[in-house]
């Protein structure tokens, strides 16, 4: 009788079970995402996979009795295994992971430090430096680079001697001594690590700011009340903290820092520095497609190490939540004598790293011939020239460019729109990882949104252009009809690629929300979609603007991408830039990237002025 | 439980699995899976023949219907014929003065469009093969240019691109240009010195002079890995009769014969291991080069290899630079060429587009125009290169062989990646 009954119990248990997972909304979510990031991303992925083990036609000159298409190991061998390996691959990579260690070292710190700074202490002059402190990543970095080379280039390579050594020849210094000293910095490793840290320290100072405005400042008090000192306090409270968050950025920082190549082609190619980035790029450009995917899916490989290193961090240990359900409430810390030399190595910095570059971009904009400084040769003709045809082949300025309305309607419609879906898609994502952390659904959503982040722009949007040219159809029902020159194709595209920048900013933010909260929710009978919407989703407004402000900066600064997607007749800012450059305008391209910078920046300002206000407003009650 | 599996184990092992198998692949000595290194095979054998204009009968639909190789359409025919077919013509471009040349086809030819489009090789390739493979080809018209050879024996062996040779137009080109392409006019790849700090004329006149040591660390180019450009140019040096006249002109210079070191079969070989060996300075872009060698006021300036289309910057940016004409020669030459794109629903459109930008037949040579500047050579002979250029046929320029390039570029791109 007994187990019979038992028996009864089990398996209505089981229905319940099973009704339970298949009616709740998260599971759903969870089954919706994977089919569909399997089908967005891992799809493509296969294409690039299969494609390095398809003989090009164009290598049947190598591939003696080979045939155009078929199977062959001739990429993978010759990258692996044959005596070009050295050069194409192992001394690229080890650079590769110096770059990506370094930077990732230099800009994790330098970031914590600013966003505590900001965010916790009371500093002087706060609203100024925490809108100063993400210009540098709405600088483009050739930009930076540039800077960087006026500043200490040497004079062995030929032009106008940098900033630092012009000074040193005056000593009467001789170029050879010039030449031992200065090269180190001015080009390869050192350089290239500097310029980009001073570029991704953004990601952590975002991330890293947004998790610790969530944390109420009554746990750190509750140390001090015990008596801890503010080292133990950091240490042991605050720190820990904020590691999700953290190890995110190491995460965005450590895969961009290994597939970034201008800063690297810039500073790097005077002493022949070469990464595993700069071959990729460099074999892409040769048309050898197949051996820059094969690298970029080892940078892929690599990337997912870290992804995969750092869920076992995180899985390690127990919860973060830090938004409770009690009130919120944040003191800033004092530095006490440290104030004014803090504030004062600070203004150093937002000058020397951050205004310095702008100011450089808008007076090369003024310039009418590049690099002869005096007033003669001030210009606003690449602002509103006519088009005087003795004048850099008589293109007008940007103001005066009839392609120039329209690119910048096109870039902020794209980067709006983008911005928003990539962001809520981004944040549901995060919402899976987070929830889900430690389970097998919740690593493999993080392991699949991440891919999109290291395969090439000109990779990816062929691919989709591909894969969305024709109709998509399954047993003869069309699914998606033909996309391409569509603008919905632009944002699928665009929105994938710049998933992970959404969902690492959502995964950190959501781990901060207390489970309870939701479970209070549930108790008082509000279903799935009225806890996202009311509860999960205002709490992590921090959160989703970090991720916002990422995706619309990089999204405004894409060319490769689009401009596969694109047709002729749409163009945007980066497009205009590039054709100006293109057309021997260097004064012209500053212009339209002072203009995308400058709207960067008020979007930036506006969403930090009104988010902190929407924040403190939520978190209050 | 097995499901945990993780996804990111599975694939990392997928990899290496594969790059274990690559190894086997390669040392069981199977056919199909040769090695880096691998001899090139010689251009006759490898299965690629140059299409021919076929017979009437052997015509695809499209060829036969827009009547491609139709060579003999004045432009007022093709004009009515464009007019009725939908009077649109797009037009990517690798120079961003195809649109200037799009607003002058305009307001020749009203009634008919003109999309010109202004992106990178790499991103033209890319856009126009996927574009075309997805049967939704936008493109009609083609400017890109064809280095190494690949224009012609992947796109047009394979009848992606169409050379059309408007008859009228081709009688005023030397053949040696029209064979493979329908060429739009020609840039170089010159060694440039500072006229200021020499102001006797170029301290090097021989490539040879490069390899010497007084030049180490002060020859400025571009990494020939970089870009295809840059890739052809090196391998110019290693084909045809080019490593011969290399070999000469070490003799002309040092009065002796060049001994050819390990591992290189040919003059051109040997030029490329010592240029490499003089660690020549790489940058980001030719205007880099334009402005280390052109600066003023620089006491010991290098000497740079960058495209001869910097001259035009030259006034503008006040550099004092010149170009040399080297012994034997430059390098090859970079030829513009313009294609059809197969499928394209306006082949008159595009024709007379074509011939609009070779310079068209009748005097008015606006559509060639914008690219007739200082450091671009016309190909015609009845068009002036632009006011200043030194004659072309005064420039020492090697041959330029389309399936001699084509056949042995991986390999000689192979040795400068070896050399590191």
């Amino acid at each position: 009788m007994k187990s019979n009954e038992q028996n009864f119990s089990k398996s209505r248990r089981l229905k319940n079970q099973i009704k339970a997972v298949a009616t709740n909304p998260y599971n759903v979510i969870v089954l919706v995402a994977i089919i569909l990031l399997t089908y967005l991303i891992v799809f493509p992925l296969v294409d690039m996979l299969a494609t390095t083990f398809k003989l090009a036609q164009r290598d049947l000159r190598s591939v003696p009795g080979g045939v155009a298409g078929e199977f062959t190991f001739y990429y993978w061998q010759r990258l692996l295994a044959s005596d070009m390996s050295m050069n194409l691959l192992i001394k690229p990579l080890m650079n590769s992971l110096v770059i990506g260690a370094g930077v990732s070292v230099c800009a994790i710190t330098l970031g914590s430090v600013l966003a505590w700074l900001m965010v916790r202490s009371d500093l002087p002059f706060k609203p100024f430096f925490s809108l100063a402190v993400i210009i540098p990543y709405m600088i483009p970095s050739w930009v930076k680079s540039q800077a960087w080379l006026s500043m200490f280039k040497t004079p062995r390579v030929g032009g106008a001697p940098g900033f630092v050594a012009s000074i040193m020849l005056k000593a009467g210094m001789s170029t050879e001594t010039i030449e031992t000293v200065l090269a180190p910095i001015a080009y390869g490793q050192i350089a290239v690590i500097i310029v980009l840290t001073l570029h991704y320290y953004a990601y952590t100072y975002l991330l890293v700011s947004a998790a610790l405005n969530s944390i109420n400042s009554e746990l750190e008090e509750m140390g001090e009340i015990q008596g801890a000192s503010k080292g133990l306090i950091l240490r042991k409270i605050t720190l820990p903290l904020v590691l999700p968050a953290m190890l995110s950025a190491v995460i965005l920082t450590f895969s961009k820092a290994i597939g970034t190549f201008g800063t690297i082609n810039y500073l790097g190619s005077p002493v022949n520095f070469r990464t595993l980035s700069s071959e990729l790029y460099s074999n892409n450009r040769s048309q050898n497609t197949q051996t820059a995917f094969a690298m970029a899916i080892l940078m892929i490989c690599i990337a997912s190490l870290s992804v995969f290193i750092n869920q076992r961090l995180i899985g390690s240990r127990k919860s973060y939540a830090t938004i409770g359900g009690k009130g919120g409430r944040s003191t800033p810390i004092g530095l006490a004598g440290w104030k004014p030399l803090i504030t004062l190595i600070l203004i150093v910095f937002f000058i020397v790293g951050i205004i310095m570059p702008v100011v450089i971009l808008i007076v090369e904009s003024c310039m009418m011939t590049e690099g002869s400084y005096s007033l003669s040769n001030f210009t606003l003709y690449y602002w509103i020239g006519e088009g005087n045809p003795n004048i850099m082949e008589g293109v007008p300025g940007i103001f005066k460019n009839s392609n120039f309305k329209l690119s910048l309607w096109n870039s902020l419609k794209l980067t709006f729109v983008n911005g928003v879906f990539g962001t809520i898609f981004g944040q549901m994502l995060g919402y899976i990882c987070a929830k889900g952390r430690g389970t097998f659904h919740g690593r493999l959503v993080e392991q699949l949104v991440f891919i999109p982040y290291l395969i090439p722009s000109v990779a990816f949007g062929g691919i989709y252009l591909s894969m969305f040219s024709k109709e998509q159809t399954i047993f003869g029902v069309t699914l998606i009809p033909a996309l391409y020159g569509t603008f919905a194709l632009l944002t699928l595209t665009s929105v994938v690629k710049h998933l992970p920048f959404a969902s690492r900013a959502g995964t950190s933010n959501m781990m901060q929300i207390s489970g309870e909260l939701e479970e209070a929710a549930a108790i008082e009978g509000a279903g799935f979609f009225q806890r996202f919407v009311k509860i999960v989703f205002p709490l992590s407004k921090g959160g989703f603007i970090s991720g916002f402000m990422l995706i619309f900066v990089s999204i405004m600064k894409e060319l490769d991408l689009i401009i596969l997607i694109m047709t002729p007749t749409t163009t945007t800012l980066p497009y205009l830039a590039f054709q100006y450059q293109n057309q021997n305008c260097p004064q012209a391209s500053d212009c339209v990237a002072i203009v995308m910078f400058s709207i960067v920046f008020l979007v930036y300002a506006l969403a930090n002025i009104f988010g902190d206000a929407d924040l403190a407003k939520s978190m209050a009650g | 439980m097995f499901k945990r599996k993780n996804w990111l184990a599975a694939l990392l092992a997928l990899v290496m699995v594969l790059s274990l198998a690559a190894c086997g692949g390669g040392n069981s000595g199977s056919g199909s899976s040769g090695g880096g290194d691998a001899q090139q095979p010689s251009g006759g054998d490898a299965g690629q023949t140059a299409p021919t204009d076929p017979a009437a009968g052997d015509l695809t639909e499209w060829e036969q219907s827009s009547g491609i190789y139709e060579t003999g359409e004045t432009d007022e025919e093709l004009y009515q014929k464009a007019l009725e077919e939908g009077a649109t013509v797009t037009l990517y471009s690798i120079s961003s003065r195809c649109t200037k040349v799009a607003e002058a086809f305009m307001e020749k030819y009203p009634g008919l469009e003109c999309v010109p489009f202004d992106i990178s090789t790499n991103d033209l390739l890319e856009k126009v093969t996927r574009e075309y493979e997805a049967g939704s080809p936008t493109a009609d018209v083609v400017h890109i240019k064809d280095q190494d050879g690949s224009m012609y024996l992947e796109y047009v062996a394979n009848k992606i691109f169409y050379n059309y040779k408007p008859a009228d137009i081709f009688a005023h080109i030397d053949p040696l240009y029209t064979e493979t392409t329908t060429p739009l006019y020609i840039e170089l790849t010159q060694l440039f010195y500072n006229t200021e700090a020499y102001p006797d004329g170029s301290p090097v006149t021989n490539l040879w002079q490069l390899t010497e040591p007084q030049w180490k660390g002060k020859i400025m180019m571009q990494n020939p890995l970089d870009n295809l450009a840059w890739g052809s140019w090196i391998t110019g040096f290693c084909v045809g009769d080019e490593p011969q006249r290399l070999a000469d002109a070490y003799k002309e210079l040092y009065g002796e014969d060049l001994v050819l070191s390990d591992g290189c079969e040919n003059a051109g070989f040997e030029f490329l291991k010592r240029l490499h060996a003089n660690n020549p300075i790489f940058t980001a872009s030719s205007d880099e080069i334009a402005e280390s060698v052109g600066t003023p006021g620089q006491s010991d300036p290098p000497v740079g290899f960058c495209a001869s289309s910097k001259l035009r910057k030259a006034a503008d940016n006040g550099w004092v630079f010149a170009p040399v004409n080297l012994v034997p020669d430059t390098g090859i030459p970079a030829v513009n060429t313009l294609y059809i794109v197969e499928g394209s629903d306006h082949p008159s459109a595009a024709k007379l587009l074509v011939r609009f930008m070779m310079g068209g037949v009748d005097g008015d040579t606006s559509g060639y125009a914008p690219f007739n500047t200082l450091g671009g050579w016309p190909v015609r002979d009845d068009l002036e290169p632009a006011e200043g250029s030194t004659p072309f046929s005064e420039i020492n320029v090697a041959p330029f062989d389309a399936n001699e390039m084509y056949y042995n570029y991986n390999t000689v791109r192979d040795f400068w990646q070896q050399l590191g």
